[in-house]
């Protein structure tokens, strides 16, 4: 079954790329524009990974992942965070709301791919 | 030595020195009145003795004489001796009251007194009267007086060292803390702020301190926003060109159709992004240019309705696919004086802006009116939008660079802008010698208005 992801972003062209390279690898994926959009597209219908950028309008990365934590269902769903910070401090708050692993634009092709991936494993492993 | 300790042992040294000064005057002062005290007394004694001999001699009573001295002698200790010696012709007698002595330590008055009616009679007495015993009464009160003078002196001291060390302690304080808080700043820990209020010196050096302090943090935050600014605005139009020429690789790789039509939108995408780059480059040059004030403007007759007319057509597309309509309602008006580019870099800011903040449906203007503020003739321009406006503190802080207003991006998708447009807006209207101006409420769209002159 072919894996199934929802991207949250606000820019066009960002989300346009990642849905190409994903799809490229055959992944399944569908796009939000901001985190309120994404929230409710994550709760309708099933989804293995996430990945949302962290600067957004109307409900921004952070918010969506203490939101999406929050539900008892969506806990243990792997959070890729898409973004141009960069310094440990801000990584790290990360980490405390939520955030699996950062995609930092720009990103590779191949690296996006391997990231996705990983985060899939991880949770994998866990349910095992 | 602090200043704490040099504010303490000086006004100390002070105080000991002053109440010594001033109690050493008070004795000296009561001295020189004591010693004229002490003659009165002296002569008052005196006087008596002469007195008592004049009446013994006209009542012719030697004896009543001699016990009346006895009894002064007892009277007054301070008579040593009194001599006492009568003459009547040529005989004398002589008697002495008192064992004391005549010397440098008494102070001696011989006095003669005679018989008017009987010359031949008189009494002549020496009197050496004791200045120890003279002096003893007032020697007690100097003692007292001196006691008094010493304990206030040492409890003024005292007192004066205790306060001095509050008041300086006080005074120092603050000077104590801002070196630190300094220190802190000089640290990095910008912002840093000290609770002291007072009316004097000190308070406005305070408030001025953590005026300087508010300042600091208030650079820093700029400084913040725009090197995150910066970043995002070149990373994100950079990362997604890198992306968009990587996905054209690899479609044209794959040779099929479809990738090639893919191709084709990327490099639109591509052109938009470059297009957003060197825009952003431009205006940080500008605003590079503004900091030194190396913003020149070249002013030249021009004709506003052409300029207008061209930046509206090259919003058009995009205000179509927006929903939203674009007119310019500039009606024919007399040329002005500009710098054309410039000119049009304040329309192309204030109609995109416009845009960016009015939804589907929505209307952006321009106009021009002519006004007269003394005897020069004005345009003003306004850019109108129906969008959804902005409150007063956002207003407020407008045209300041690196600021965007607090919720900027609420609901508008895409690029959020480096809030470096209307301050470089601003900036060129200055350069013209025009005024800017905003109207703007929350959900009652926005319509910010500059001036420029007509040519003469």
């Amino acid at each position: 079954m072919a894996i199934r992801v929802l991207v949250i972003d606000d820019e066009e062209d960002y989300r346009i790329i990642i849905q190409e390279i994903l799809r490229g690898a055959g992944m399944e994926v569908r796009l939000a524009k901001d985190g309120e959009e994404g929230l409710r597209m994550v709760k309708e219908a099933p989804t293995d990974v996430v990945l949302v950028d962290w600067m957004m309008p109307r409900m921004d990365g952070e918010q969506f992942c203490r939101a999406m934590r929050a539900e008892p269902s969506l806990k243990d769903m792997p959070v890729l965070m898409l973004t141009v910070k960069q310094t440990a401090d801000e990584e790290l708050e990360a980490l405390h709301f939520g955030v699996d692993d950062f995609v930092v634009k720009p990103f590779k092709t191949v690296e996006l791919l391997a990231r996705v991936r990983a985060a899939l494993r991880r949770t994998e492993k866990k349910a095992a | 030595m602090t200043i704490r300790t040099r504010l303490v042992v000086s006004t100390f040294l002070l105080q000991v020195f002053s109440m010594g000064l001033l109690g050493w005057g008070v004795l000296a002062v009561r001295q020189k009145y004591q010693v004229q005290e002490i003659r009165a007394v002296a002569e008052l004694i005196e006087k008596t003795v002469e007195r008592a001999a004049a009446d013994s001699l006209i009542q012719k009573d030697d004896v009543a004489l001699l016990s009346y001295m006895k009894f002064l002698q007892a009277q007054y200790p301070a008579i040593a001796q009194a001599r006492i010696l009568w003459k009547n012709g040529g005989r004398e007698r002589a008697a002495t009251v008192g064992g004391g002595l005549f010397g440098p330590q008494t102070r001696a008055k011989r006095f003669t007194v005679s018989d008017a009616a009987d010359p031949a009679r008189s009494i002549d007495v020496d009197l050496s009267l004791d200045y120890a015993v003279l002096e003893a009464p007032f020697w007690d009160a100097n003692k007292r007086l001196a006691k008094i003078i010493l304990s206030v002196w040492g409890a003024t001291s005292l007192l004066g060292l205790v306060i001095s060390f509050l008041i300086a302690g006080g005074l120092t304080r603050p000077i104590i803390e801002l070196s630190r808080l300094a220190g802190e700043i000089g640290g990095g820990k910008l912002g840093a702020k000290l609770a002291w209020d007072s009316d004097d010196e000190l308070g406005g050096l305070v408030r001025a301190f953590n005026g300087m302090s508010a300042r600091l943090e208030e650079f820093d935050t700029v400084k913040r926003n725009f090197v995150s600014s910066v970043t995002h605005e070149l990373r994100s139009p950079l990362g997604a060109i890198e992306s968009f020429l990587q996905l054209i690789r690899d479609k044209i790789a794959g040779g099929t159709p479809e990738g090639y039509a893919q191709s084709k939108d990327f490099l639109e995408r591509i052109a938009v992004n470059v297009h957003r780059l060197s825009g952003f480059i431009n205006d940080l040059l500008d605003v590079a240019k503004i900091e030194k004030g190396k913003m020149e403007c070249v002013l030249r007759p021009m004709e506003l309705p052409l300029v207008a007319n061209e930046v509206c057509q090259f919003f058009e597309a995009k205000a179509m696919q927006q929903g939203v309509a674009i007119t310019n309602r500039m009606a024919v008006l007399p040329a002005v004086l500009g710098d054309a580019d410039r000119v049009r870099q304040v329309l192309v800011n204030l109609i995109a802006n416009g845009l960016k903040f009015t939804a589907h449906g929505g209307q952006v203007w321009v106009t021009g009116e002519q006004f007269r503020d003394g005897g020069a003739r004005w345009i003003e321009v306004t850019v109108g939008d129906t969008g959804r406006g902005m409150d007063e503190t956002d207003r407020a802080s407008l045209f300041q660079p690196f600021t965007q207003g607090r919720n900027i991006n609420e609901g508008v998708a895409g690029h959020k802008g480096t809030g470096l447009g209307l301050y470089i807006v601003k900036s060129i209207v200055d350069q013209h010698g025009g005024k800017i101006e905003v109207k703007s409420a929350p959900g009652q769209g926005t319509r910010i208005s500059f001036s420029l002159k007509v040519a003469a």
